[in-house]
């Protein structure tokens, strides 16, 4: 159910599902999926997140990443700029020969 | 929880109150690592601060995210070596390291610091690694991996096979094209390989350690936040067995990074820690870990140095920059009770740092050389190579079995 609070708090519990809320962030979709990644680092950072806005970081992210820059926009009307780095889809097949998604392993 | 991705997110239903502006650090393994020490303690701000990270390595694929750094004023290392690096073409270096005063040769210096205490304080320690198995790696260093291993062996003779008298190669050093042609004839089989990984001390690499993959920033005041890190474990979930499991084990893990600290402050007291961070006002950062791995701690010099300096510069900096990794890994190895002098003479760093370093390069030359987005600038990389001081270290040092 969209906006179902309940329904955000079990897809904040699940990793799989955290990573395909970070995805369709990445991929400009807000609604739900925004407010799964708001709760994630709502937690991390103490304090609420409640909008965030996008930058583009053409040509970072190593050998087979794609950047973004996410400026969090919290309740308390401070602005808290994170990076994410994930994966792009043409360079799933090198990750998968060098083993490139262990840093994912190696910052969790 | 999800079987397919490992990964970690310090999920608490209680709020925690943290000061808004130092988050605390995620206890990832590289963050465990670098507690394990005083030394590598003292080095907590060369991590980025991570909010969430998760990878598979069977689909091949991660999601991190991470403090932007460059919203602490840091810039990228690279910027600082000049314009002789295709990753700085056409670009206005002036302007990008306008934020922070520093110069190649303090880079350098802080470098050859830092890596020395990595690799120092994991130094030979590979059993320490074995709940770490997705290191690079780390399967041969248990006997492990031979697959992979035969796999890379022929993917680099048939890459070599198909680029050797093509366009990009054809024009190379006679020497260096006689070089490899006899490194893939007379390659180690899988049982010499292991032999020579049992011979040579390994520790933990970085693997990717080239200039833009680190950042330098104006000290901050070290959050350094073993308190914090404490309140948000004891914050997780009350009944997920897993996750009381879990703390049960960090709290003995704060316990005891609580006592190193304590440890560490006891030594910077009587001024027996390491000036680790030297008197620059400048702090490094090091990034982009999808490499990290065991291996010969040389690897990552040699590429430091061969990525991004002109070889005019590399000639200038590069013995001094051995010699301070070497003094200082000498100072870190004393405290494990390791006499470098007996064990790890300088002369046996010059000779990894051609083999490892050097021979890393020739390798990647190779396999670059099939890689269309590499193609263009590989003269630039070849010239790297072949016009680099290693390359004359490597006659001297090359095995008589690998020499043309």
């Amino acid at each position: 159910m969209p906006g179902d609070p309940e329904a955000i708090a079990c897809y904040m519990m699940d990793q799989a599902c955290q990573v395909t809320a970070v995805d369709a962030l990445f991929n400009g979709e807000s609604g739900d999926h925004a407010e799964v990644v708001y709760g994630m680092l709502s937690t991390s950072l103490g304090k609420k997140v409640v909008a965030h806005m996008h930058t583009s970081m053409d040509g970072a992210g190593g050998l087979s990443g794609d950047m973004q820059k996410l400026t969090l926009t919290c309740e308390d009307g401070s602005q808290v700029p994170v990076v994410v780095k994930r994966t792009r889809e043409a360079g799933v097949e090198q990750s998968k020969m060098m083993g490139l998604a262990r840093e994912g392993y190696s910052y969790s | 929880m999800s079987h397919f991705f490992h990964a970690s997110f310090s999920f608490s239903l209680t709020p925690i109150s943290l000061s808004p502006a130092l988050p605390p650090p995620l206890p990832t393994p590289l963050r465990r690592l670098f507690y394990q020490t005083p030394v590598l303690m003292e080095r907590m701000s060369a991590l980025p601060e991570v909010y969430f990270s998760a990878g598979d390595m069977v689909l091949g694929k991660k999601t991190t995210i991470m403090e932007d750094l460059s919203a602490s004023g840091a810039v990228q290392c690279g910027y600082y070596f000049g314009p002789n690096s295709p990753h700085n073409y056409g670009k206005d270096l002036a302007a990008l390291t306008a934020g922070v005063a520093s110069s190649q040769e303090e880079i350098l210096a802080q470098v050859a610091t830092l890596a020395a205490e990595m690799h120092g304080e994991n130094w030979g320690d590979v059993g320490s690694f074995e709940s770490l198995p997705w290191l690079k790696s780390a399967a041969w260093y248990h006997g492990e991996g031979r697959q992979a291993w035969d796999g890379g062996q022929a993917y680099t003779r048939q890459v070599w096979a198909k680029v050797r008298d093509g366009d990009v190669c054809s024009g190379w050093d006679p020497e260096l094209r006689a070089l490899i042609d006899s490194s893939i004839d007379k390659g180690k089989s899988w049982e010499g390989f292991q032999a020579s990984l049992k011979e040579e001390p390994c520790t933990l690499i970085h693997s990717d350690f080239h200039p833009a993959n680190l950042m330098i920033r104006t000290r901050r005041p070290v959050a350094l936040s073993v308190r914090d890190y404490a309140m948000d474990e004891q914050s997780s979930e009350e009944g997920d067995t897993e996750a009381i499991e879990e703390d049960a084990k960090d709290e003995a893990f704060v316990l005891k990074m609580q006592a190193r600290a304590a440890a560490a402050e006891q030594l910077r007291a009587s001024g027996t820690l390491p000036a680790s961070k030297g008197n620059s006002d400048n702090e490094l950062v090091v990034l982009d870990f999808e490499l990290v791995g065991l291996g010969s701690g040389a690897q990552d010099l040699g590429q430091f140095l061969i990525s991004h300096s002109s070889p005019a510069d590399r000639e200038r900096t590069e013995l001094p920059f051995l010699q301070q990794y070497h003094a200082a890994l000498t100072t870190v190895l004393a405290t494990k009770g390791v006499d470098t002098a007996v064990e790890y003479p300088f002369d046996t760093l010059l000779r990894d740092y051609a083999l490892h370093g050097a021979g890393k390069w020739i390798w990647l030359l190779v396999v670059m050389s099939d890689m269309e987005s590499c193609k263009p600038i590989m003269p630039y990389f070849h010239a790297q190579v072949h016009t680099h001081s290693l390359y004359v270290c490597l006659s001297v040092y090359l095995p008589a079995s690998l020499v043309p």
